[in-house]
C-alpha cells in the first residue's frame, strides 16, 4: 500500500534508467570531491578531509529536509484527497519521511564512499562518520516535521503560509552561515579539521578506548545516551503531535491560499484587462511577493559577501565591479518574472479566450519589471548612500540596473513561456526554480564577459559605461525579438 | 523498448511530444559522453575544471572530461522531474555541447 | 454557426476521431451526448482550441478557428470551474466585457439584469475562489452571455445548479437562440435536454458523430443516421 500511496503523493515511480543515472552521478561527484579535497586542501587538513565532507553532507541533508519535508507534508494538495480514506496519519508521515531519508542517505553515501573505498586507514572513521551523519539527519528530520506540525496547527490561517516561508528561509540562512564558516575555517584555520577529527574520534567513535581515562569513557556514554534519549523523546512527541494536530494543521495550511475573508476585498480600479490579470496574479499570491522582494534582498546581500571578494583578483578594483555584480544579482533573482506563466492559474483559459499572446507577454514583462525595479532602486539608494560614487557613475549605475532588470525579466518570462512548470503549490514552484538559475547564470556570464573584455583591454572604454551599453544593447535586442518574431508568442495573426 | 523506457521515466507526463523531446535530450547527452570519451585521446593528461582569478585547479583528464556530460545529465533529470520538457531544453543542451567542445579545443 | 471538416484526433495509438465532419447552424440549440470517455470534451476542445486537433478544419461563422478573430465569435465554458479564482466576480465580468470589446454602458445594463436573474448581486465583490460550485457556474455563464459572442460552447453547464437556476439559464439560452445564437452543450442527464434542445448530437462507440433533428427521435437515430447534419 505504501508504494501506491507514494505514487499518489509524488506521481513518480522507480525507474532503472533514472536509478542508474543517479548512481553514476553520485559516484562521479563523490570521487571528484574526494580527489579535489585531497589535492587542494592544505596538507595538514587533507588527512582529515572526511570530517569536512561529513559536515557538508550533513549540511546537504539538512537543506533537503528543511525544504522537502514541510512542502510535502503540509503543502502537498494531494494529501487532501487521501484524507477521506482510512489512511492513518503515521502512514502518510512514514511514506514522506522515508522518501526524504532515502535521498539523504544517498547524499551521505555519495560523499563518503571514496573515503571508505580508497583510504584504507580511514575506513572505520568514514563508516562511523556516515552513521553519525545518518543519525544527525534523522534527528533533524524529526525536529523539522515536529516544527512543521506545530506551525501548521498553531499559526492562524492568514499567516501560516508566511510562517512556513520564514521557517524554511531562516533555517536556510542559518545553514548557509554554518556552511560558509566551516569551509572558511578549513582553508584559513590550519588546526580546524584535525581538532574536529580529534573530537570525533575521542567523543563520538571512541577511538582506542584502552588509552582513555574513566571520565572520557563516561563522557562518551553520556553523549550517546543523551543523543538516544533525545531521539526517543522527539519521536514520542512527534507521535503525539502527529496524532492530534497533523490533520487540522494540514487543513489550516490549505485554507491559507484562497482563504475566506469576512471583509470584502477593495474594489479594483484597473481598467486595462491584461494589467488587471497580471496585477492580480501577483498581489493575490502573497508568497510570491515575499519571495520576490524581502527574500531576494537578503539572498543578494549574502551572495555578494560570499562571491565578491573573488573578483578583486581581476585587478579591477575601483571600477564598480562589486556594484555591477550586486545590481546584476538583484535583477536576476526576480521570481515574479521567472514564474510568470507557471504561477498563472488561468493560463489554460488563454487558449480559447481572445487574449493576444504577445500582449500578455509584454504585460508579464512589465509586471516583473515594476516589481524588480523596486529592488533595483532600493539597492541604488543604498549604494549611493554608503559609497557615494561620482555623480556620473551614480546615474550610470541606475541605468545599468534598469537595463539589466529588463534583460533579466524578459529572459525569465521567455524561459517560463517556453518551459512552464506544473506544480501543486506556490511553495513547490518557488523552491528549486530552474528558470531563475538559468537567468542568474546568463546574467552573470554577461557581466563576466564584460569584465574580461575591459580587463583584457579588448574594449577601450571603462567598465561601467561599457556595461551600460552592453545591457542596453541586449535589452534592445530582446525588445526587437518580441516586436518582430511574432510567431514565437503563439498568436496566429496578431 | 526505448518507448517503454521513456514511458516509465516520464510516468504521468508521458505524451508523444514529451517522449520525442526526452529522447532527443538523452541522445544529445549520450553524444556528449561519446565525444568526451573520444577527446580523452587528444587532451593533455591534466585539464583545468575550475579557476578563480589566476588560480587554476587541474585534475586528470580521465576524471575531468566527464564533468560537462554529468552536468547535462543532472539538468535533464531536473527538467523531466519538473515536467518542463520543451524545445528550449534541447537548445540548452546543444549550447552546452558546443561550450564543451570549445573548452576541449582550447585545452588541446 | 460552426462547421467541422475532416477532424481527426488521436491520443497516442488511440483514435478518437477519424476525419469526421459536421455543421451546427445559428439559431439552434444542440445537446452533445455520449458515453463517458467517448470524446465529448475532446470535440468541444477541438472546436475552441485548434491546436488540439491533429488535422482538419473548424470554421466559426465562416472564419477559420486558427485565425485570432474567430475567438471573438465564440465563448467556451469548460467543465473545470477553477478559472480566474484570483479575481472578484465584478472584476471578472469587467475583464470579459473589455476583452470581447463590448460597449460598457450596454453591458452594464445587461449585467445588472443577469445578476438579478442569477441572484448573484450580493456576491459580485467577493473573490470567485470563495464561491460555491453553483455560483461559479453562474458567473461563468453570465460572462458568456455578456461577451456578445454568437456561439456558446458549454461543457456540462447545468452541473451544480439548483432547479430554479437551471430553468432561468435554459430560458436565457433559449432567448439567445431566438436572437440567432448557436448553443452547443454537453450533457449526461438527457432529461435536462428534453424540451430544450433543438437537436441531439451523439458520439457513438465507433466515434462517429450522429444527430437527431428532434429530441424524441434520439432513440432510433443512433443506429441508423450517420453524420448527416
Amino acid at each position: 500500500m505504501k508504494r501506491i500511496l507514494c505514487k499518489i503523493l509524488f506521481y513518480n515511480k522507480a525507474n532503472p534508467v533514472v536509478a542508474a543515472s543517479l548512481c553514476f552521478i553520485g559516484a562521479y561527484i563523490g570521487y571528484l570531491v574526494w580527489y579535489i579535497l585531497n589535492h587542494y586542501l592544505p596538507a595538514s587538513a587533507a588527512d582529515n578531509s572526511y570530517v569536512l565532507v561529513s559536515l557538508l553532507s550533513a549540511w546537504f541533508c539538512a537543506f533537503l529536509g528543511i525544504y522537502q519535508l514541510p512542502d510535502q507534508l503540509c503543502m502537498n494538495r494531494r494529501i487532501q484527497t487521501i484524507l477521506c480514506y482510512p489512511v492513518e496519519v503515521r502512514t502518510i508521515l512514514s511514506v514522506v519521511g522515508m522518501r526524504v531519508f532515502l535521498l539523504q542517505s544517498g547524499i551521505c553515501a555519495t560523499f563518503l564512499y571514496p573515503f571508505f573505498l580508497f583510504e584504507a586507514h580511514h575506513r572505520k572513521e568514514a563508516a562511523l562518520a556516515m552513521l553519525f551523519c545518518c543519525i544527525l539527519t534523522v534527528a533533524l528530520d524529526i525536529a523539522v516535521i515536529l516544527f512543521s506540525i506545530l506551525i501548521s496547527r498553531f499559526c492562524a490561517s492568514d499567516i501560516v503560509g508566511y510562517a512556513f516561508v520564514v521557517f524554511q528561509y531562516g533555517s536556510f540562512l542559518i545553514l548557509a552561515w554554518l556552511a560558509g564558516n566551516t569551509v572558511f575555517s578549513c582553508f584559513h584555520k590550519p588546526g580546524f579539521l584535525s581538532d574536529s577529527a580529534g573530537v570525533l574520534k575521542r567523543y563520538i567513535t571512541g577511538q582506542s578506548p584502552a588509552a582513555m581515562q574513566g571520565y572520557e569513557l563516561r563522557s562518551i556514554l553520556w553523549i550517546w545516551g543523551a543523543a538516544l534519549t533525545g531521539m526517543t523523546v522527539l519521536m514520542a512527541v512527534l507521535k503525539l503531535a502527529a496524532k492530534h494536530w497533523y490533520v487540522r494543521g494540514y487543513l489550516n495550511v490549505q485554507s491559507f491560499r484562497h482563504r475566506e475573508t469576512e471583509k470584502q476585498p477593495s474594489v479594483s480600479h484597473i481598467k486595462h484587462p491584461y494589467f488587471l490579470l497580471e496585477w492580480k496574479r501577483v498581489t493575490r499570491n502573497k508568497e510570491l511577493i515575499f519571495f520576490s522582494n524581502i527574500k531576494n534582498i537578503i539572498t543578494v546581500v549574502i551572495l555578494s559577501r560570499l562571491l565578491l571578494h573573488n573578483f578583486s583578483q581581476f585587478g579591477l578594483k575601483g571600477t564598480c565591479v562589486e556594484e555591477l555584480f550586486l545590481l546584476m544579482s538583484c535583477c536576476s533573482v526576480n521570481t515574479i518574472s521567472s514564474t510568470a506563466y507557471s504561477s498563472d492559474d488561468n493560463k489554460s483559459c488563454y487558449a480559447f479566450l481572445p487574449i493576444f499572446g504577445r500582449r500578455l507577454f509584454l504585460w508579464k514583462t512589465i509586471q516583473g519589471f515594476l516589481w524588480g525595479e523596486i529592488t533595483v532602486l532600493l539597492f541604488w539608494f543604498i549604494l549611493i548612500g554608503f559609497e557615494r560614487p561620482p555623480v556620473m557613475n551614480t546615474f550610470l549605475l541606475l541605468f545599468y540596473g534598469t537595463s539589466m532588470n529588463y534583460v533579466c525579466v524578459w529572459l525569465g518570462v521567455c524561459i517560463d513561456l517556453k518551459m512552464p512548470r506544473i506544480v501543486n503549490s506556490t511553495n513547490e514552484l518557488l523552491h528549486g526554480n530552474i528558470s531563475k538559475v538559468i537567468v542568474l547564470i546568463t546574467a552573470a556570464s554577461l557581466t563576466v564577459v564584460e569584465i574580461i573584455l575591459v580587463g583584457g583591454k579588448w574594449v577601450p572604454i571603462p567598465l561601467l559605461p561599457f556595461a551600460c551599453l552592453a545591457g542596453a544593447g541586449v535589452a534592445a535586442g530582446e525588445y526587437g525579438y518580441w516586436k518582430f518574431c511574432k510567431g514565437d508568442f503563439y498568436d496566429t495573426d496578431s | 523498448m526505448i518507448r517503454r523506457l521513456l514511458k516509465s521515466i516520464l510516468g504521468e507526463n508521458f505524451t508523444e511530444n514529451n517522449a520525442k523531446l526526452a529522447a532527443v535530450n538523452f541522445g544529445i547527452i549520450l553524444l556528449m559522453f561519446v565525444l568526451s570519451g573520444i577527446m580523452l585521446f587528444f587532451l593533455p593528461e591534466q585539464i583545468s575544471i575550475l579557476h578563480s582569478g589566476t588560480t587554476y585547479y587541474p585534475v586528470p583528464s580521465v576524471l575531468g572530461v566527464w564533468l560537462f556530460p554529468v552536468i547535462a545529465l543532472i539538468v535533464n533529470l531536473l527538467f523531466i522531474w519538473q515536467n518542463r520538457l520543451s524545445k528550449m531544453n534541447s537548445a540548452i543542451f546543444v549550447i552546452l555541447l558546443a561550450a564543451m567542445m570549445v573548452s576541449y579545443i582550447n585545452m588541446m | 454557426m460552426i462547421q467541422i471538416h475532416e477532424l481527426s484526433k488521436s491520443y497516442g495509438s488511440r483514435k478518437i476521431f477519424d476525419r469526421v465532419s459536421c455543421q451546427m447552424e445559428s439559431g439552434r440549440i444542440y445537446a452533445l451526448v455520449g458515453m463517458n470517455g467517448i470524446g465529448k470534451t475532446t470535440l468541444l476542445r477541438a472546436i475552441t482550441q485548434p491546436e488540439c486537433m491533429d488535422s482538419g478544419k473548424v470554421l466559426i461563422d465562416h472564419i477559420e478557428s486558427s485565425i485570432f478573430e474567430s475567438k471573438y465569435r465564440l465563448f467556451y465554458v469548460p467543465d473545470s470551474k477553477e478559472m480566474f479564482l484570483n479575481l472578484t466576480g465584478r472584476e471578472y465580468l469587467r475583464f470579459i466585457i473589455q476583452l470581447y470589446r463590448q460597449k460598457p454602458e450596454k453591458a452594464e445594463i445587461l449585467q445588472r439584469g443577469l445578476m438579478g436573474a442569477f441572484k448573484l448581486d450580493g456576491a459580485l465583490d467577493a473573490y470567485i475562489a470563495n464561491y460555491s460550485l453553483g455560483m461559479k457556474q453562474k458567473i461563468y455563464m453570465a460572462a458568456a452571455l455578456l461577451s456578445g459572442a454568437g456561439n456558446f460552447i458549454l461543457d456540462e453547464p447545468f452541473n451544480g445548479l439548483d432547479p430554479e437556476s437551471i430553468s432561468t439559464l435554459k430560458g436565457i439560452l433559449a432567448e439567445r437562440r431566438d436572437e440567432g445564437a448557436m448553443v452547443l452543450f454537453s450533457v449526461h442527464n438527457l432529461e435536462l435536454a428534453r424540451g430544450f434542445c433543438d437537436e441531439v448530437i451523439q458520439i457513438d462507440g465507433e466515434h462517429n458523430i450522429m444527430s437527431a433533428k428532434e429530441f424524441n427521435d434520439y432513440r432510433w437515430v443512433s443506429g441508423e443516421t450517420k453524420a448527416t447534419i
